[in-house]
């Protein structure tokens, strides 16, 4: 098959061939034709998001003639081996030529080398903007299948015909599409997208080429860095793909209309991927400074070779008496003693500069977290706080006290010795760079000869270890069911394996040759031979060989040694990434002189006025919603799941700020109240309990660490744990987690002494955590009646007949208000109170004959 | 760690070779770097001529040396792809037999990484690792004693050095790991205050205590700001003692040369060669220092899959063959305790669940009834007493025997990465469409499948992340319902969010449990009272057993749960002081 340069290149490259079978062709619109294939063998490595692959198409002009050109890969189904194409349906060319006319039956060869390397960003950015055209399609539904459902997605295409507009689009709940026509001007996609606070947004731009190139300009005058944009042309106008056609047609300038629409320009809050910089801004200085002083250390330490030449040239010389010798001896001693305390000093300033900087960022991290919405703390977050003060740290730490050094030294020291050589003979060291020229060959093809299965051995790897989480994790299921050689982990590792060395074993020679040119002693038979040829032919004085055979032998392998530091200093760099990423969440409002509540005996009042609260902006989970709470009452929040209860609720415990409205407790709005009075007045009992590594009398006594045994004692009477804590090893004094496991429904009890302890006016309480361990619910629910006695109680109810002896319910959906009232009063209206009611009357019956 | 890697590799003749190759390439090349000797002589001779024989000997050392690199990588690298690949068999053969206990925390994740990562590094480690330190500890010694053909009093000064600067090499990093541990402990507390700080923050905050102040953060912060600094006691030598080494032996091998020559042992053209190879000798010694991190941590890797190999295994007994007519589940007098529990889990428990039987296990939390499954499926080893399955002790069966005989449903199911229908399809791998649909309708998974957008071809995500705990437990219901086992164990949901139809699920399998034994620990109060017999556990021990309306009846320990439970399902959210 004629193919050309680039197919040879490709196959050199490793991209083996592939055979599709034409299963059955689909128009979906005039213009956009589906076609499934029979690939069977495509399944041999693991399908990325958007990936795509290289169609063989033939050319129908000339027989035996093959164009490239890719195409992105659609819905593969392992199980019947097969994958769609799609494609767009323009005027011309040899791909849209062969699947206008082509049947069932029918093969394609293609290839598949390349990779988008798509992946949702973590953190996940606060937005998506798409853009492309018709031949886009395919690969942005790829992408909208895998974003998450609570990021706003803009998506911008441009259609070549008017029917374009009902080619199927993977629905995305956040998504907004917005069409313009295309004119064959390549700004106008630019043109379209609208100046906004982009900040924290991810472009994705796959359109014709000179549109991309707009596209992108216009993305960097939003201030997307570039880590931040995947712009790749998909087509070129006027030019087939691979080869040339004809001339570029001039363009038809459009006027700019702007189809994003311009919003509000909010203040830039700055992105997070620079958070990093951010984070090391104050350092720069002190470690610029650094490396130039670690720039003289190297030389220094080089200077003692110096001296050895020349002791050398005197001695060849024949005028080197013992005096002279000494003398330059001593020089050696001197020029080394001196290197070395200066870098003495030098890694000391490092340690010193270090132990502050890292005390620095911890104690911002600790002041950062009090700061942080309630809200923000789930587990996920945890462990971003857990990266940043342990791993994250370290890399900071190793950062500032070696990488920068290390790195300056290797650059310094080869470069130094490269003009060293120089100088003494520019011929000779011309020589010395042939290997390094060899090196630098043979790895770019080693490296684009292995690029190509990077992505596969990337996805390998993650199965891989995901596989042997869940095996190891499920082990006990394993036994039961997947055991032996026919076991899922064995058959994922064993072509995991032969994944690894069909990958690697071609490569062998190669590696081996790339490693053998930089040895030292490819360098000493380089350097003999050009060496001896130089000084018989008289070009060279043999004395000036020596510099050479001392410094220029290592000369290759310190150049290498480059590569090492870098890569340890871009993990340093993704390390003060993460930590910067944690120092800029966004924080709670703080009040400058915060408000303090009247004292009163009983409950409080609390009102929800108006209040309305979203995660995401556009994304409402509570709306409008008006409550009020009066004191020493029982207020139950119910509704189908996703109704926004639980959110609703976590606002009184200010968990989160309301986006609008206000929670005011006697009148006061909560963001008014200092954190100690807020939390001195509501309480809240979840499902989920803290229980700190501490006795249980530190335990119980959180909030009040000055109250007595006494009173210690009493409120654990009142929940119903003191018996178990007498039963523990030490009494009050034992420390829980690592002497003393408590089961789930004696942590409950423990959480609600804690409450009784505290004593807040406002409870804001979960149901489920009366029944949340059914083997000791009985006695947590007798605890709870103690607990909210008299106090003002908010509570999240999942089960109706828990609550029906509350003084008010709440009905929500989808986090509206619908219903108010009491019990009696809601079963006696129709509405969504009664039909909840009847659906959980089934299920209560059956309980009640049980 | 050669020894080691031998062993894993498990071929002895081609380490051999290896080996062989390992040491010619080093004899190659201090060949190499002496050819030095007469070849720069001859060059400063002032008569450049004389050198080229010499340079063409050190060409064809050179060469040669060559060849043997090659052959030395390719041996390299099968031996290592040997070793990944049977390391990883191995690994799992033995996992497939630990005692669970064994596998704690810590175990799983170097088990992990033993399956995952282990056989690659060894593969890297053969080719980066072992041969060019092989290479840096050989090459200085042939070298090292080389010289003594040439001037004895520098091969001994460099045979002295070679220790000297082993030792200055192996207390830099002693030095320097010294210091990184005493950093990571010092941080490690920080640390895991700070993390605990955000974990706790919402009962931290409720108590007023969320800031640094009043914590025992403030003073966990100052020290290790104060350990930061001290580490300069450590990193400075670590940083420093090398290069003072290698630059004194450099001095004093010059020194001793320049002697030689001064009293006129050697002319002023051996002494330059002599410098040249002094500087040569020093040469692999950095290697070793740019390496030490890598094969310290090859040695860990090595030393993990070695531990996974090494684990204790259950133990496959000889029992006679059973009675004819032998109860499908029997304990007998089993206890157990878990390693550094202060008491038994599971004391002297006695109980036997026929064919057609259902058995409700029931008890407080911490009563033992999950560990009573667990010894069922033999995933421990009682400490006394026999557990039997079809009157055969269960550790007289072989693994993947003992699997045939029993289906098991915990409460959280644990899925697999893959779809919905893989995951059931474990339960029996050639089940037709039919089968499945059988298994799924029994288990109330059809309705799951219905909902699902992708039906069956639903992927669960990791873990099966993507399905609540209910939906989950389904298909780990159908998944046992269609391998059809003589014996399912059943651990109900607790969750008490997952009400709905569960009783439809409950109900079918009471209406197919006519031809097998079923095991369950029971929560549900219908569950426990459509049981044919109660085995009611405190403390690990049984209370007591029987049917469950008997025991009702007789208002023992079980009759006040029942009631307790009864009353507590009906419970109305109000005060009481
Ligand atoms: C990674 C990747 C994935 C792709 N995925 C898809 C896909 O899934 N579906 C799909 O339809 N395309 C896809 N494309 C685009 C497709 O490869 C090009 O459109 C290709 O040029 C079409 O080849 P051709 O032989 O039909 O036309 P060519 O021979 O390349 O060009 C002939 C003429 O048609 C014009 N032309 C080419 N493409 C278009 C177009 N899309 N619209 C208008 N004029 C055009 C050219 O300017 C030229 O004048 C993808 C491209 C890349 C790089």
């Amino acid at each position: 098959m004629a193919r050309g340069f680039q197919g040879a290149m490709l196959k050199a490259l490793g991209a083996g061939d592939h055979v599709l079978e034409v299963l059955s062709v689909e128009d979906l619109t005039r213009h956009y034709r589906r076609i499934v294939f029979s690939a069977p063998t495509l399944f041999d490595r693991p399908f990325e998001t958007a990936g795509y692959l290289r169609l063989w198409v033939p050319d129908a002009a000339k027989p035996g003639r093959h164009h490239q050109r890719g195409y992105t890969i659609v819905a593969p189904d392992e199980a019947a081996g097969t994958i769609t194409l799609e494609f767009a349906m323009h005027a011309s060319g040899p791909a849209v030529t062969w699947a206008a006319s082509v049947e069932p039956g029918e093969r394609i060869t293609a290839s598949r080398y390349g990779s988008t390397k798509f992946a949702v960003g973590d953190p996940v950015p606060d937005g998506y903007v798409l853009i492309g055209d018709t031949a886009a399609i395919p690969a942005l539904n790829s992408v909208l299948a895998v974003l998450p459902d609570d990021v706003p997605v803009e998506v911008l295409l441009e259609r070549s015909h008017d029917d374009d507009v009902d080619i199927p689009m993977t629905p995305h709940p956040g998504m907004r599409v917005t069409w313009v026509p295309q004119t064959g001007d390549p700004a106008a996609l630019a043109d379209a997208l609208g100046e906004r606070d982009w900040s924290n947004w991810y472009a994705w731009v796959t359109a014709e080429s000179a549109a991309t190139r707009r596209v992108r300009g216009r993305l960097k005058e939003f201030g997307f860095p570039r880590s931040e944009i995947h712009a790749q042309a998909y087509w070129m106008r006027g030019r087939a793909m691979g080869t040339k056609h004809d001339a570029e047609t001039p363009a038809v300038p459009s006027p700019r209309t702007e189809a994003i629409p311009a919003e509000t320009p909010k203040p830039r809050e700055g992105w997070r991927s620079r958070a990093g910089s951010t984070l090391l801004a104050p350092l720069k200085g002190r470690l610029i400074l650094a490396g130039a002083v670690q720039a003289v250390v190297s030389l220094l330490q080089l200077a003692p070779f110096v001296v050895l030449v020349e002791l050398c040239r005197r001695v060849l010389s024949g005028d080197a008496d013992e005096r002279a010798l000494r003398g330059l001896g001593l020089l050696a001693l001197v020029l080394f003693l001196s290197g070395t305390v200066l870098a003495l000093l030098l890694i000391t300033a490092m340690h010193v500069l270090d132990a502050r900087f890292g005390h620095e960022v911890r104690t911002a991290i600790v002041a950062k977290l009090p700061r942080l919405p309630l809200g923000w703390f789930t587990e996920r977050s945890s462990g971003r706080v857990k990266q940043a003060v342990a791993d994250d740290a370290a890399n900071l730490h190793y950062l500032v006290t070696h990488a920068v050094l290390d790195v300056v030294a290797a650059v310094v020291t080869p470069l130094a010795v490269l003009g060293y050589l120089f100088a003494v003979e520019p011929l000779l060291a011309t020589v010395l760079l042939i290997p390094l020229a060899v090196f630098g060959i043979l790895t770019a093809r080693m490296v684009s000869a292995s690029s190509a299965a990077i992505p596969a051995a990337v996805e390998w790897t993650a199965r891989a270890g995901s596989e042997a989480i869940a095996y190891l994790d499920g082990l006990p299921v394993v036994r039961a069911y997947d055991l032996g050689p026919g076991g899922r982990l064995r058959a994922t590792l064993e072509k995991h394996a032969a994944f690894l060395e069909g990958w690697q074993r071609p490569l062998l020679g190669r590696r081996t040759a790339t490693d053998l040119v930089t040895r030292p002693s490819t360098s000493l038979l380089v350097i003999a031979a050009a060496g001896t040829g130089l000084v018989i032919a008289g070009v060279m004085s043999p004395v000036d060989l020596l510099p050479f055979l001392l410094l220029g032998v290592t000369f290759s392998t310190q150049l290498l040694a480059i590569g090492y530091g870098l890569g340890s200093l871009r993990e340093a760099v993704a390390a003060a990434r993460r930590i910067g990423l944690v120092l800029t969440e966004p924080e709670l409002a703080a009040e400058d002189t915060p408000g303090v509540l009247p004292a009163v005996g009983g409950g409080r009042s609390v009102r929800f006025a108006s209040v309305s609260f979203a995660y995401k902006p556009g994304h409402p989970v509570v709306s409008d919603v008006d409550i009020e709470l009066r004191p020493g009452t029982v207020t139950a929040l119910v509704g189908p799941s996703g109704a926004g209860k639980s959110t609703l609720a976590a606002l009184l415990a200010r968990f989160h700020d309301v986006t609008a409205g206000a929670i005011t407790i006697d009148g006061t709005d909560l963001r008014a109240l200092s954190t100690e009075e807020l939390y001195a007045t509501v309480g809240f009992v979840f499902q989920q309990v803290s229980v700190l590594d501490a006795s249980v009398r530190d335990n119980i006594a959180l909030a009040r660490p000055g109250a007595t045994d006494a009173e210690i004692e009493a409120a654990a009477r009142a929940a119903l744990i003191h018996e178990r804590v007498e039963r523990l090893p030490d009494g009050y004094d034992t420390v829980l987690g690592r002497a003393a496991r408590l089961s789930g429904g004696e942590e409950q009890r423990l959480q609600i002494a804690r409450a009784i302890l505290a004593d807040p006016k406002v409870l804001v309480l979960d149901e489920a955590t009366a029944f949340a361990d059914p083997e000791s619910e009985f006695q947590v629910q007798r605890a709870l009646s103690r607990l909210i006695a008299g106090r003002t109680v908010l509570v999240i109810a999942h089960r109706l007949h828990t609550v029906t002896d509350a003084d008010a319910i709440a009905v929500l959906d989808g986090g509206r208000l619908v219903q108010y009232g009491t019990h009696p009063e809601l079963v006696a209206r129709p509405g969504l109170y009664r039909e909840l009611w009847t659906a959980a009357g089934a299920t209560r019956e059956q309980e009640a004959h049980a | 760690m050669i020894r080691r890697l031998i062993t894993l590799a498990g071929d002895r003749r081609a380490t051999t070779v290896h080996l062989l190759l390992l040491f010619l390439g080093a004899v190659f090349r201090a060949a190499a770097t002496l050819t030095l000797i007469p070849l720069l002589t001859g060059l400063f001779s002032g008569e450049p001529r004389e050198a080229l024989p010499w340079l063409g000997l050190l060409s064809g050392t050179i060469l040669v040396g060559w060849i043997v690199e090659i052959r030395l990588y390719r041996s390299g690298f099968d031996i290592g792809m040997k070793i990944l690949r049977t390391a990883e068999t191995r690994v799992l053969d033995r996992l497939e037999r630990v005692p669970l206990t064994w596998l704690d925390a810590d175990r799983r994740v170097e088990a992990r990484r033993a399956l995952t990562s282990a056989g690659r590094e060894i593969c890297q480690g053969m080719a980066y690792l072992i041969t060019p330190m092989a290479n840096a500890f050989l090459t200085p010694l042939l070298i090292g004693a080389g010289l003594a053909f040439v001037a004895w009093p520098l091969a001994a000064a460099a045979l002295l050095a070679v220790p000297l600067l082993l030792g200055a090499l192996w207390a830099s990093g002693a030095f320097s790991r010294a210091a990184d541990d005493a950093y990571a402990r010092a941080s490690d507390e920080v640390a895991t205050r700070i993390v605990e700080l955000a974990q706790h923050q919402a009962a931290l905050r409720a108590a007023g205590r969320a800031g640094p102040s009043g914590s025992a953060l403030g003073g966990a912060l100052a020290r290790q700001r104060r350990a930061a600094l001290r580490l300069l006691g450590f990193g400075v030598p670590g940083h420093l003692l090398f290069g003072v080494a290698s630059q004194l032996t450099l001095l004093a091998l010059a020194s001793t040369a320049a002697a030689l020559f001064l009293d006129g042992t050697l002319t002023g053209a051996a002494l330059v060669a002599l410098i040249v190879v002094a500087v040569r000798f020093l040469e692999p010694f950095t290697t070793f220092g740019d390496l030490a991190q890598a094969v310290s941590s090859l040695r860990g890797t090595i030393d993990r899959v070695v531990g996974v190999l090494d684990a204790p295994v259950l133990p496959v007994d000889d029992d006679p063959a059973p009675a004819v007519d032998a109860p499908v589940l029997a304990f007998d007098d089993v206890s157990f305790t878990y390693d550094g529990a202060d008491r038994p889990a599971v004391d002297g428990v006695s109980f036997t669940v026929a064919r057609g039987g259902t058995t409700a296990i029931v008890g407080p939390s911490g009563s033992g009834k999950s560990t009573l499954l667990a010894l069922a499926a033999r995933l421990h080893d009682t400490d006394a007493g026999t557990v039997r399955i079809h009157g055969r002790s269960v550790r007289s069966h072989d693994p993947l025997d003992l699997a045939g005989h029993y289906a098991v449903v915990h409460q959280n199911v644990y899925l697999f990465e893959g779809t919905l229908r893989d995951n059931v399809l474990l339960g029996r791998r050639d089940a037709d469409d039919d089968a499945l649909a059988s298994a799924a309708t029994r288990a109330g998974l059809d309705e799951v499948v219905a909902r699902l957008p992708e039906g069956w071809s639903t992927r669960v995500g990791e873990g099966g992340a993507t399905l609540s705990g209910g939906e989950r437990q389904r298909v780990g219901l159908a998944r046992a319902l269609l391998k059809d086992a003589p014996l399912l164990l059943l651990d109900e949901v607790t969750s008490a969010l997952d009400t709905g139809n569960e009783q439809a699920v409950v109900a079918a399998l009471a209406s197919t449990a006519r031809h097998r034994a079923t095991v369950i620990i029971a929560h549900r109060l219908d569950t426990i009272i459509g049981a044919d017999q109660v085995v009611f556990l405190e403390g690990g021990k049984v209370r007591e057993i029987g049917a469950p309306a008997a025991l009702i009846d007789a208002g023992g320990h079980f009759a006040r749960y029942w009631a307790q439970r009864r009353q507590a399902s009906g419970w109305h959210l109000v005060g009481v002081e």
